[in-house]
């Protein structure tokens, strides 16, 4: 089964997979695929030079599938680390107001002061509710797997 | 409520400026991972699924308007725009980055909050009835002495390394609304046949992968004697607990191997030996404390409103608000109001920035300026005169905050689960929101009456699965997420570990099975006053089983 090498970044803990060009990026689809378990430890090696260096921390060999619409995590747990909680969890007050302007833009993205050691691509967690029904639906990776 | 004197500003701050160096020198590098993880642990910074987690700490669940505004800044400002709370009454931030957390705490610090001790093996935030000064029911207001526990135990060097972490919690009511039973220990306000004001003591309990309901230890406890007490029962603790096995390391474990008995011998013997020392509480010090929670001068009011009696007369889902979220305070004409952060399909103890902003204002103005956060996940604003419930219920219907569903069906406790957290086995809030949904804040949800629904994610039992009326306990089966039910649990002063009822569901069972146990109480109840858990002890584990499993 393919895998990928993932980790959390050390200054704010977001997910990340290890791409082909030795950096980290926040999307599965860029993370660089290890066709066997000899590959994936040889890569998870050099990810933990990368935790040393205090870039990430906790790297792992994580499973994927890979098919016609990219690739996906095998087990449910980084399924949810890819792509973020399966639930509508952004607030959207505004929604429940009676008589209020029509929800607004979240702007609840975050902006943090953090020095970012590494760029900072668009982030597949933010709020895509269907890319979420995917996870539950039955053509889940977790379902595939079974 | 408590404010900080000098020597908590000092201390607080001191603090702050320390995790800011410690942050720095590991985003530097020269702090490591396994250096630096015991150090954010214990500032509440938690590595989760997605992010770090900060847990802040609130002290006994209170809160006010401006701390809770600072919360609502937090959110906004650091995160993603809402917080979680928590069923230790405390506040979890689910997005912030590591490098923000010393000037998040810098904040919380203005406005005399923390996250210390919110994690590791110590003695974590005391937590109490959450209508605590308010109820009518109220022996005395439990706050005090989870102050002073909370002092006492702020970094006591003996007990900042113990075999596990160690909860307390205290009650000031004969109704236990916080869990005593299923704290390591729990303080419950009695008066003896004197009429004197003391303690029932109880230790032992806990929930997570070995639930056990506490043991009285002591009938009563004077008050003088709480430091020396608390002390003894931890001198014990940290001497006997187990460090070999972290999942046998909680006090529950040595007071059930042990027994109770042999406990109760011991700890009254290390307390007679230490009685005298400098543990004794004088009475100005316990006067001095109990001077912070005076009661609020709330105006005298007629024990009928008419404001209030006529909006209810003529406005069903404002009567219906009344009945199931407004409770007695112990002053006439006023309420107790729980605010539901269980909207109908929402996420159990979530809150938005702006939910925080107006619940701040109208503890504000309504409230004698204060907050509370029940362990069941909800915010209350404990001193609501009727005459202004009109008003109160106006504007939080406004923000979406009315749902008027305390302690029905659909006011269910949740963990975060596998969305959020790195333990979880399985997730807990898509359960909670499907099973909300399917009874609706309606007439199948009244006609249901009281019934407590606790979700966990994963054996841990955050979520306080075993002690819900109906627990959901989410496992992790061949890859799949599964569910095991257990009935009769219950989490007050008639406090049991609920029973499982037989193999588990798959999500896609989960809220059928749900709806097949309460279809069953519903057809079996002795009519609607007898609510689930009264007739779950009465007709016991069998029709459920029957109703769920069949002839399988």
């Amino acid at each position: 089964m393919p895998k990928v090498i993932s980790a959390n970044r050390l200054a704010d803990g977001i997910v990340v997979y290890a791409g082909r060009d030795g950096s980290w990026f926040e999307r599965l689809s860029q993370a660089k695929i290890f066709a066997s378990k000899a590959e994936a430890e040889a890569g998870l090696l050099v990810a933990q030079k990368d935790a040393k260096r205090n870039l990430v921390v906790e790297p792992v060999v994580v499973e994927v599938t890979e098919d016609a619409s990219g690739l996906r995590a095998v087990t449910l747990r980084e399924a949810i680390r890819a792509r973020g909680p399966t639930i509508d969890f952004l607030p959207r007050t505004h929604a429940f107001a009676r008589g209020a302007d029509p929800p607004q833009e979240n702007t609840a993205k975050q902006t943090t002061k953090a020095v970012l050691r590494m760029p900072r691509l668009a982030d597949a967690r933010e709020h895509h509710p269907r890319e979420h029904e995917i996870i539950s639906a039955a053509a889940s990776p977790m379902e595939a797997a079974r | 409520m408590y404010r900080y004197d000098e020597f908590d500003k000092n201390f607080v701050a001191a603090r702050v400026a320390q995790f800011r160096d410690q942050v720095a020198r590991r985003l530097s590098g020269e702090l490591d991972e396994e250096q630096f993880r015991p150090l954010r642990l214990m500032n509440g910074v938690y590595l989760q699924l997605h992010a770090y987690m900060l847990r802040i700490a609130i002290p006994y669940g209170t809160l006010s308007p401006r701390q809770l505004r600072k919360l609502a800044f937090i959110a906004r400002r650091y995160d993603k725009g809402y917080g979680h709370f928590t069923t230790r009454q405390n506040i979890q931030f689910n997005w912030p980055a590591l490098a923000d957390c010393p000037d998040i705490l810098n904040e919380l610090a203005e406005v005399e909050m923390h996250a210390i001790q919110t994690s590791g093996n110590c003695i974590r935030n005391v937590t109490a009835d959450q209508f605590a000064g308010a109820a009518a029911d109220e022996i005395e207001d439990p706050r005090p002495y989870a102050e002073i526990l909370r002092q006492w135990s702020s970094l006591h060097p003996e007990y900042s390394f113990l075999p596990r972490k160690f909860k307390i919690a205290v009650n000031g009511a004969a109704k236990d609304r916080a869990a005593i039973r299923v704290h390591d220990i729990g303080y419950q306000i009695v008066k003896n046949a004197d009429g004197e004001v003391g303690f029932a003591v109880y230790v032992g309990g806990g929930l997570g992968r070995t639930p056990l309901v506490g043991h009285k230890i002591r009938d009563f406890l004077p008050k003088a004697d709480l430091l020396a007490y608390t002390n003894a029962i931890l001198r014990i603790y940290n001497l006997e607990g187990r460090r070999d096995n972290k999942f046998k390391a909680r006090i529950k474990i040595l007071v059930h191997e042990k027994g109770a008995d042999v406990i109760r011998v011991e700890v009254e013997a290390e307390f007679a030996n230490h009685r005298d020392d400098a543990l004794a509480l004088p009475q100005d010090e316990i006067d001095r404390i109990r001077a912070y929670f005076a009661p609020p001068e709330l105006p005298a009011r007629a024990t009928t409103s008419i404001a209030f009696e006529k909006r209810k007369a003529n406005d069903l889902g404002f009567a219906r608000f009344s009945a199931q979220n407004v409770v007695a305070h112990r002053t006439p004409g006023y309420g107790i109001v729980t605010v539901s952060l269980k909207p109908i399909g929402g996420i159990p103890g979530d809150a938005s920035a702006e939910s925080m902003e107006t619940i701040a204002d109208l503890a504000e103005a309504f409230s004698a300026d204060e907050i509370r956060v029940a362990h069941e996940q909800n915010l209350v604003l404990p001193h609501v005169a009727l005459d202004d419930l009109p008003e109160v219920f106006d504007r939080l219907a406004g923000q979406g905050l009315a749902t008027a569903n305390t302690g029905l069906v659909t006011d269910i406790i949740a963990c975060p689960g596998l969305d959020y957290c790195g333990l979880a086995t399985a997730r807990s809030i898509p359960v909670a929101q499907r099973i909300s949904d399917r009874f609706g804040d309606g007439a199948r949800a009244r006609e249901i009456g009281e019934l407590k629904i606790n979700i966990s994610g994963c054996i841990n039992a955050c979520g306080h699965h075993h002690v819900g009326h109906i627990g959901i306990l989410g496992l992790e089966k061949a890859g799949s997420e599964a569910y095991q039910i257990t009935l009769g649990g219950s989490a007050d002063e008639t406090c049991n570990v609920g029973a499982i009822t037989g193999r588990s569901f798959s999500s896609d069972e989960i809220v059928g099975a749900i709806e097949t146990v309460v279809d069953t109480y519903l057809k079996l109840r002795a009519g609607s006053a007898e609510d689930f858990l009264a007739a779950y002890r009465r007709i016991g584990m069998e029709p459920f089983k029957e109703a769920l499993y069949g002839r399988e």
